[in-house]
């Protein structure tokens, strides 16, 4: 680790990012932001259509600088975007950022350091910097666009969910959408509103999450404190209660989730009893989807219009497309106009030089980090943001802390023998519940209230952030949300 | 009935101060724990377990026969 460095470039000016330059800027370190493109807020500013918060509002604010009181919840993404704005231009971010420059390479200074070469209008610099922090996330901005068999016969148009800028490209048209989460829920609704037909084709039906389990108990309530978190596949660092829970209290553990899903499934209405409808009820138990990132808010209307026919639901997937539309692998036939792809992104750190990849040591489920942030065998380099939470904005606040801490030499990294074997015991705890994907390393989900109790022991801070007299029944029962981390956030703790 | 809500009233109580006994261990660890602060977890706790441990027991109980035959029957 490199103390006090001199100079720091930050990669990317989404919310990571921004969060990252406004805690070490406010430290007096000598910080520059790098954004690929022309504005703030990474994700948020190139949005589509009908995109917006998964959550409540008070879920996706940052700790020091809540949400105004006029934003509604399951915030839409252009009040996101107005929000991450103002936030950079409050906490003195804008000057620091040097927009329309990618990251074209980073490799290390033979000098000490990184040279980081960057594209401005077409030319090229290289820069020395005595650390680096990577803001990218865990998805670069690249659509995952996966390829059919018989796609040069198709006529009709093959679309991104990123491409498509405005749904009335969709208007009277009939529209295949590929994929079940929440962007696919998502991009069904907008095109259900305007297509001449709409159908969602998906390998396998996911968990929905409601925004109120019952129609009553905000979900929130019902996933995010630590009673819930206890009852997960147990952390790879689990307390002595966990551990007790998971072993002779295993038969009531199993038996929370089967009641938790057979309310979900009465609440959407995802059975099939008399094969009139179709039957949505995913194959995965709860507790292990729970860690898929397929698990998903969906608007409330978007199972209304998958039982209603609005949506019709394939559960299949493309076998060859054809000039008209497709074949599937269950036989059935569909004409279509356009294939909308809800498929993601992909992953895209090809700007880190090859040697520099291999000693980071990339796998096919992403990069497994120390503390999700750094690299045993790369000091001077740090992540940010390569984590997946459901309030990220908070997660990415508590990084920020403990890497400006660290550079302050508030606090110690273990040995780097020690922080490879927690990167080991890490990776197999994650490969052994969690279902595979291309970002499986970066995943926490409900498992972050364990994370963010690591980061706030490591820099001394208490994980118990529930105050006054009820406090130890809020420990278990209440929802942690980025409130309760104002002080940390705001540096007063 | 009776006898059943005070088996697992102290069946909780007996969970809830090794519960607590491990709060205060780790409390011990956090800075700006103090003294009352520990002993209010610590009160919270058993209440809380000793309140709920009928609940525990007696959900416990059934979940245990259900969970068997799913296991049995998935390996069947």
């Amino acid at each position: 680790m490199t103390p006090s460095p001199q100079s720091i470039a930050i990669i990317g000016a989404g919310v990571a990012g921004l969060v990252t330059a406004k805690t070490l800027v406010a430290r007096g370190y000598d910080c520059t932001v790098f954004e690929a493109g022309t504005r703030v807020g990474g994700v948020w500013a190139a949005g589509y259509p009908g995109f917006g918060v998964q959550v409540q509002r008070e879920l996706y604010e940052f700790p020091d600088w809540p949400l105004p009181a006029d934003v509604p919840d399951f915030t839409p993404g252009e009040l996101v975007q107005r929000h991450l704005e103002d936030y950079a231009r409050h906490f003195a971010v804008w000057p620091r950022i040097v927009f329309a420059t990618p990251v074209r390479e980073l490799r290390a200074d033979p000098a000490g350091g990184w040279l980081l070469t960057t594209e401005h209008d077409g030319e090229r610099a290289s820069r020395h910097f005595d650390f680096v922090v990577a803001c990218t996330g865990l998805y670069s901005n690249r659509p995952h666009r996966p390829s059919f068999a018989g796609e040069a016969e198709f006529r009709g148009e093959i679309l991104h969910l990123a491409e498509l800028g405005d749904r009335e490209r969709l208007r009277g048209r009939r529209v295949a959408i590929v994929g079940f989460g929440k962007s696919a829920s998502d991009a069904a609704l907008e095109a259900a509103a305007v297509a001449r037909a709409t159908t969602i084709v998906f390998r396998a039906p996911h968990w929905p999450v409601p925004a109120r389990l019952l129609g009553i108990l905000p979900f929130k309530w019902a996933m995010l404190n630590r009673l819930t978190s206890s009852l997960l596949p147990p952390h790879y660092r689990p307390s002595a209660l966990e551990r007790a829970l998971h072993s002779i209290g295993k038969p009531l553990v199993w038996l929370w989730w089967r009641i938790v899903e057979g309310l979900l499934v009465a609440q959407f209405g995802l059975g099939s009893r008399d094969g009139t409808r179709p039957d949505l009820v995913p194959k995965q138990p709860i507790e292990r989807e729970a860690f898929s990132e397929a698990v998903m808010l969906p608007r409330p209307a978007f199972y209304r219009a998958l039982r209603s026919g609005l949506v019709e639901p394939l559960q299949t997937e493309i076998a060859t497309l054809t000039p008209t539309g497709a074949v599937f692998a269950n036989g059935a036939t569909r004409e279509f106009d356009t294939l909308l792809l809800a498929t993601g992104w992909e992953t895209d750190y090809g700007w880190i030089a090859r040697d520099l990849r291999e000693t980071l040591h990339f796998d096919d489920d992403g990069l497994y980090l120390y503390r999700q942030m750094l690299s045993p065998d790369v000091p001077g380099l740090a992540f940010v943001g390569y984590a997946s939470t459901i309030t990220s904005t908070l997660t990415y606040n508590l990084q920020a802390r403990w890497l400006a801490d660290l550079l302050d030499d508030r606090h110690r990294l273990p040995a780097a023998a020690a922080m490879r074997e927690d990167v080991d015991a890490q990776r197999a705890w994650k490969r052994r519940t969690m279902p595979f994907s291309r970002g499986r390393a970066a995943r926490l989900l409900l498992h972050m209230l364990h994370y963010h109790d690591s980061l706030l022991e490591d820099i001394g801070v208490t994980p118990l952030r529930k105050r006054g007299w009820y406090a130890p029944f809020k420990e278990v029962f209440a929802p942690y949300e980025p409130r309760d981390y104002r002080e940390v956030a705001a540096d007063r703790e | 009935m009776n006898d059943a809500l005070l088996a697992g009233a102290v069946f909780g109580f007996v969970l809830g101060v090794l519960h607590a006994t491990a709060l205060w261990r780790a409390a011990l660890r956090f800075p700006g724990a103090t003294p009352a602060t520990r002993l209010r977890y610590v009160a919270w706790t058993i209440a809380l377990w000793t309140l709920f441990g009928s609940y525990v027991l007696w959900l416990w109980a059934p979940a245990c026969v259900a969970y068997a035959w799913v296991v049995w029957r998935r390996r069947a």
